[in-house]
Protein backbone atom coordinates (compact mmCIF):
# COMPACT_ATOMS: atom_id res chain seq x y z
CA UNK A 1 0.00 0.00 0.00
CA UNK A 2 3.23 2.09 0.68
CA UNK A 3 3.94 1.55 -3.39
CA UNK A 4 0.64 2.68 -4.10
CA UNK A 5 0.15 5.82 -2.19
CA UNK A 6 3.63 6.90 -3.68
CA UNK A 7 2.10 7.05 -7.19
CA UNK A 8 0.57 9.39 -9.25
CA UNK A 9 -3.26 8.96 -9.59
CA UNK A 10 -5.08 7.94 -12.09
CA UNK A 11 -6.49 11.48 -12.50
CA UNK A 12 -3.17 12.85 -12.57
CA UNK A 13 -1.76 10.63 -15.25
CA UNK A 14 -4.76 11.38 -17.42
CA UNK A 15 -4.05 14.96 -16.65
CA UNK A 16 -0.47 14.87 -17.51
CA UNK A 17 -0.94 12.54 -20.96
CA UNK A 18 -3.72 15.27 -21.72
CA UNK A 19 -1.20 17.94 -21.92
CA UNK A 20 1.57 16.17 -23.36
CA UNK A 21 -1.16 15.57 -26.48
CA UNK A 22 -2.07 19.45 -26.52
CA UNK A 23 1.34 20.03 -26.10
CA UNK A 24 2.35 17.65 -29.13
CA UNK A 25 -0.13 19.39 -31.15
CA UNK A 26 0.84 22.64 -30.29
CA UNK A 27 4.14 21.83 -31.72
CA UNK A 28 2.71 20.74 -35.01
CA UNK A 29 0.58 23.44 -35.49
CA UNK A 30 4.01 25.84 -34.40
CA UNK A 31 6.10 23.51 -36.72
CA UNK A 32 3.98 24.05 -39.63
CA UNK A 33 4.96 20.77 -41.03
CA UNK A 34 2.93 22.10 -44.52
CA UNK A 35 5.34 24.37 -45.34
CA UNK A 36 8.88 22.08 -46.36
CA UNK A 37 10.38 25.23 -47.69
CA UNK A 38 10.16 27.80 -44.96
CA UNK A 39 12.37 28.71 -42.12
CA UNK A 40 10.84 29.05 -38.63
CA UNK A 41 11.62 32.19 -36.84
CA UNK A 42 12.67 32.23 -33.52
CA UNK A 43 10.23 33.02 -31.50
CA UNK A 44 8.39 29.51 -33.47
CA UNK A 45 11.62 27.84 -32.30
CA UNK A 46 11.34 29.04 -28.67
CA UNK A 47 7.78 28.01 -28.84
CA UNK A 48 8.78 24.41 -30.16
CA UNK A 49 11.39 24.16 -27.22
CA UNK A 50 9.33 25.46 -24.04
CA UNK A 51 6.71 22.73 -25.32
CA UNK A 52 9.10 20.26 -25.53
CA UNK A 53 10.29 21.18 -22.13
CA UNK A 54 7.14 21.00 -20.18
CA UNK A 55 6.55 17.34 -22.25
CA UNK A 56 10.10 16.06 -21.00
CA UNK A 57 9.16 17.66 -17.63
CA UNK A 58 5.87 16.45 -17.27
CA UNK A 59 7.18 12.99 -18.02
CA UNK A 60 10.32 13.24 -15.43
CA UNK A 61 7.49 14.57 -12.89
CA UNK A 62 4.18 12.46 -13.23
CA UNK A 63 5.36 9.20 -14.97
CA UNK A 64 8.77 8.70 -13.64
CA UNK A 65 7.10 9.88 -10.22
CA UNK A 66 10.32 12.71 -9.57
CA UNK A 67 7.43 14.83 -7.82
CA UNK A 68 7.86 12.01 -4.84
CA UNK A 69 11.94 12.83 -4.61
CA UNK A 70 13.89 14.89 -2.74
CA UNK A 71 14.22 18.92 -3.99
CA UNK A 72 17.77 18.50 -5.02
CA UNK A 73 16.93 15.67 -7.49
CA UNK A 74 14.03 17.49 -8.65
CA UNK A 75 16.41 20.61 -9.38
CA UNK A 76 18.82 18.71 -10.96
CA UNK A 77 16.99 16.83 -13.54
CA UNK A 78 15.06 20.21 -14.60
CA UNK A 79 18.58 21.82 -14.71
CA UNK A 80 19.96 19.36 -16.52
CA UNK A 81 17.01 19.63 -18.85
CA UNK A 82 17.11 23.02 -19.12
CA UNK A 83 20.69 23.00 -20.01
CA UNK A 84 20.09 20.89 -22.92
CA UNK A 85 17.58 22.72 -24.39
CA UNK A 86 19.36 25.94 -24.33
CA UNK A 87 21.98 24.69 -25.76
CA UNK A 88 19.85 23.52 -28.69
CA UNK A 89 18.24 26.69 -28.30
CA UNK A 90 21.56 28.86 -28.60
CA UNK A 91 22.66 26.90 -31.38
CA UNK A 92 19.20 27.85 -33.03
CA UNK A 93 19.30 31.72 -32.14
CA UNK A 94 22.95 31.48 -33.52
CA UNK A 95 21.69 30.19 -36.61
CA UNK A 96 19.20 32.84 -37.40
CA UNK A 97 21.77 35.23 -36.48
CA UNK A 98 24.04 34.51 -38.94
CA UNK A 99 20.97 34.11 -41.72
CA UNK A 100 21.83 30.45 -41.40
CA UNK B 1 21.04 -5.75 8.87
CA UNK B 2 21.02 -6.73 5.15
CA UNK B 3 17.48 -5.30 4.21
CA UNK B 4 18.64 -1.79 5.77
CA UNK B 5 21.68 -2.18 3.86
CA UNK B 6 19.67 -2.77 0.57
CA UNK B 7 17.24 0.09 1.09
CA UNK B 8 19.88 2.32 2.29
CA UNK B 9 23.02 1.18 0.11
CA UNK B 10 22.82 3.37 -2.63
CA UNK B 11 23.40 6.88 -0.68
CA UNK B 12 21.84 9.86 -2.81
CA UNK B 13 20.00 7.84 -5.16
CA UNK B 14 18.12 6.18 -2.27
CA UNK B 15 15.95 9.50 -2.36
CA UNK B 16 14.94 8.46 -6.10
CA UNK B 17 11.65 6.55 -6.33
CA UNK B 18 12.18 2.59 -8.02
CA UNK B 19 15.59 1.61 -9.19
CA UNK B 20 18.50 3.61 -8.54
CA UNK B 21 20.42 1.40 -11.55
CA UNK B 22 17.75 2.61 -13.83
CA UNK B 23 18.30 6.03 -12.33
CA UNK B 24 21.76 5.64 -13.41
CA UNK B 25 20.90 4.69 -16.80
CA UNK B 26 18.39 7.51 -17.67
CA UNK B 27 21.13 10.21 -16.62
CA UNK B 28 23.78 8.28 -18.61
CA UNK B 29 21.01 8.20 -21.81
CA UNK B 30 20.30 12.03 -21.10
CA UNK B 31 23.90 12.91 -21.02
CA UNK B 32 24.30 10.28 -24.46
CA UNK B 33 21.31 12.11 -26.49
CA UNK B 34 22.09 15.48 -24.93
CA UNK B 35 25.19 15.63 -26.73
CA UNK B 36 24.02 14.07 -29.76
CA UNK B 37 21.07 16.87 -30.02
CA UNK B 38 23.74 19.67 -29.30
CA UNK B 39 26.11 18.60 -31.93
CA UNK B 40 23.23 18.33 -34.08
CA UNK B 41 22.12 21.78 -33.61
CA UNK B 42 25.83 22.47 -33.83
CA UNK B 43 26.51 21.14 -37.42
CA UNK B 44 23.11 22.72 -38.65
CA UNK B 45 25.16 26.11 -37.93
CA UNK B 46 27.87 25.29 -40.04
CA UNK B 47 26.05 23.22 -42.56
CA UNK B 48 22.64 25.28 -43.07
CA UNK B 49 21.92 24.56 -46.63
CA UNK B 50 22.08 21.03 -46.23
CA UNK B 51 20.29 20.40 -43.41
CA UNK B 52 17.24 22.74 -44.69
CA UNK B 53 17.48 21.01 -47.67
CA UNK B 54 17.62 17.39 -46.80
CA UNK B 55 15.29 17.80 -43.50
CA UNK B 56 12.43 19.20 -45.85
CA UNK B 57 12.35 15.03 -46.91
CA UNK B 58 11.39 14.47 -43.60
CA UNK B 59 7.55 13.58 -42.47
CA UNK B 60 7.11 15.78 -40.10
CA UNK B 61 3.83 14.73 -39.49
CA UNK B 62 4.41 11.28 -39.26
CA UNK B 63 6.92 12.27 -36.24
CA UNK B 64 3.89 13.87 -35.00
CA UNK B 65 2.04 11.03 -34.79
CA UNK B 66 5.01 8.88 -33.57
CA UNK B 67 5.31 11.15 -30.75
CA UNK B 68 1.66 10.90 -29.92
CA UNK B 69 2.10 7.11 -30.18
CA UNK B 70 5.23 6.69 -27.67
CA UNK B 71 3.37 9.28 -25.17
CA UNK B 72 0.44 7.00 -25.18
CA UNK B 73 2.45 4.47 -24.51
CA UNK B 74 3.68 6.14 -22.15
CA UNK B 75 0.44 6.51 -20.00
CA UNK B 76 -0.50 3.03 -20.60
CA UNK B 77 2.97 2.08 -18.60
CA UNK B 78 2.17 4.15 -15.83
CA UNK B 79 -1.00 2.36 -15.70
CA UNK B 80 0.34 -1.20 -15.45
CA UNK B 81 2.35 0.47 -12.32
CA UNK B 82 -0.62 1.45 -10.77
CA UNK B 83 -2.24 -1.48 -11.64
CA UNK B 84 0.71 -3.99 -9.94
CA UNK B 85 0.63 -1.46 -6.91
CA UNK B 86 -3.29 -1.78 -6.74
CA UNK B 87 -2.51 -5.79 -6.34
CA UNK B 88 -3.81 -5.89 -10.45
CA UNK B 89 -1.91 -8.74 -11.66
CA UNK B 90 -3.76 -9.21 -14.73
CA UNK B 91 -4.62 -5.22 -15.02
CA UNK B 92 -1.35 -4.87 -15.10
CA UNK B 93 -0.52 -7.67 -17.87
CA UNK B 94 -3.01 -6.04 -20.33
CA UNK B 95 -1.54 -2.26 -19.75
CA UNK B 96 1.63 -3.29 -20.42
CA UNK B 97 0.62 -5.36 -23.31
CA UNK B 98 -0.80 -2.67 -24.68
CA UNK B 99 2.13 -0.02 -24.12
CA UNK B 100 4.82 -2.65 -26.13
CA UNK B 101 1.99 -3.27 -28.60
CA UNK B 102 2.55 1.23 -29.28
CA UNK B 103 5.85 0.62 -29.03
CA UNK B 104 5.54 -1.53 -32.17
CA UNK B 105 2.84 0.72 -33.85
CA UNK B 106 6.09 3.30 -33.01
CA UNK B 107 8.06 0.99 -35.13
CA UNK B 108 5.76 0.20 -38.35
CA UNK B 109 5.33 4.02 -38.44
CA UNK B 110 9.33 4.43 -38.46
CA UNK B 111 9.63 1.78 -40.61
CA UNK B 112 7.46 3.16 -43.33
CA UNK B 113 9.30 6.18 -43.20
CA UNK B 114 12.72 4.86 -43.44
CA UNK B 115 11.17 2.47 -46.33
CA UNK B 116 10.00 6.09 -47.67
CA UNK B 117 13.49 7.54 -47.55
CA UNK B 118 15.26 4.53 -48.79
CA UNK B 119 12.87 4.39 -52.22
CA UNK B 120 13.88 7.99 -52.77
CA UNK B 121 17.76 7.08 -52.18
CA UNK B 122 18.21 9.26 -49.08
CA UNK B 123 20.73 6.87 -46.86
CA UNK B 124 23.39 7.04 -44.31
CA UNK B 125 25.65 8.41 -46.79
CA UNK B 126 23.59 10.77 -48.23
CA UNK B 127 24.93 14.03 -46.07
CA UNK B 128 25.39 14.94 -42.56
CA UNK B 129 21.81 15.86 -42.36
CA UNK B 130 21.31 12.02 -43.15
CA UNK B 131 23.92 10.59 -41.10
CA UNK B 132 22.83 12.35 -38.03
CA UNK B 133 19.12 11.42 -38.75
CA UNK B 134 19.82 7.63 -38.80
CA UNK B 135 21.98 7.41 -36.15
CA UNK B 136 19.76 9.33 -33.53
CA UNK B 137 16.50 7.89 -34.67
CA UNK B 138 17.87 4.41 -34.98
CA UNK B 139 19.50 4.45 -31.92
CA UNK B 140 16.51 5.75 -30.55
CA UNK B 141 14.74 2.81 -32.17
CA UNK B 142 17.16 0.66 -30.78
CA UNK B 143 16.08 1.54 -27.17
CA UNK B 144 12.25 0.84 -28.56
CA UNK B 145 13.29 -2.00 -29.37
CA UNK B 146 15.07 -3.33 -26.18
CA UNK B 147 12.40 -1.66 -24.24
CA UNK B 148 9.28 -3.76 -25.49
CA UNK B 149 11.28 -6.63 -24.72
CA UNK B 150 11.90 -5.16 -21.15
CA UNK B 151 8.04 -4.76 -20.70
CA UNK B 152 7.51 -8.28 -21.71
CA UNK B 153 9.47 -9.62 -19.42
CA UNK B 154 8.20 -7.73 -16.28
CA UNK B 155 5.01 -8.47 -17.49
CA UNK B 156 5.97 -12.20 -16.94
CA UNK B 157 8.28 -11.69 -13.78
CA UNK B 158 5.70 -9.37 -12.68
CA UNK B 159 6.44 -8.05 -9.17
CA UNK B 160 5.76 -4.55 -8.13
CA UNK B 161 9.88 -3.27 -8.23
CA UNK B 162 10.64 -4.95 -11.67
CA UNK B 163 7.18 -3.64 -13.24
CA UNK B 164 8.55 -0.04 -11.51
CA UNK B 165 12.18 -0.63 -13.25
CA UNK B 166 10.86 -1.57 -16.27
CA UNK B 167 8.23 1.31 -17.12
CA UNK B 168 10.92 3.61 -15.46
CA UNK B 169 12.95 2.55 -19.05
CA UNK B 170 10.00 3.08 -21.05
CA UNK B 171 9.69 6.54 -19.78
CA UNK B 172 13.10 7.18 -20.55
CA UNK B 173 12.60 5.73 -24.27
CA UNK B 174 9.52 8.54 -24.11
CA UNK B 175 11.88 11.26 -22.74
CA UNK B 176 14.14 11.14 -25.61
CA UNK B 177 12.08 11.36 -27.92
CA UNK B 178 10.65 14.30 -26.71
CA UNK B 179 13.54 16.15 -27.45
CA UNK B 180 14.25 14.37 -30.40
CA UNK B 181 11.33 15.25 -32.54
CA UNK B 182 11.30 18.75 -32.40
CA UNK B 183 14.93 19.38 -32.85
CA UNK B 184 15.26 16.82 -36.04
CA UNK B 185 12.05 17.15 -37.72
CA UNK B 186 10.47 20.57 -36.75
CA UNK B 187 13.73 22.88 -36.04
CA UNK B 188 14.24 24.75 -39.43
Amino acid sequence: MDDLAALPSRRNLYGCWGILMAMTTLSLWVGDPAADHRRLSLTAITALLAAASVKASQVLWVFLNLRSSTLTWKITFLAFLATIVVLVWGCAAIGVWLGR
Amino acid sequence: MSDDAEEHGWGVLDSLPGNPLMWVLIISEMLVFGTFFVSFSAARILRPAIFFESQSHLDRVAGGVNTMILLTSGLAAAQALRARGEGRIGACRIWLSAAAALGLGFLGVKFVEYADHAAHGYSIDTDIFFTLFYLMTGFHALHVVLGMAILTIVGWKCSFANVETGTAFWHMVDLIWILLYPIVYLIR
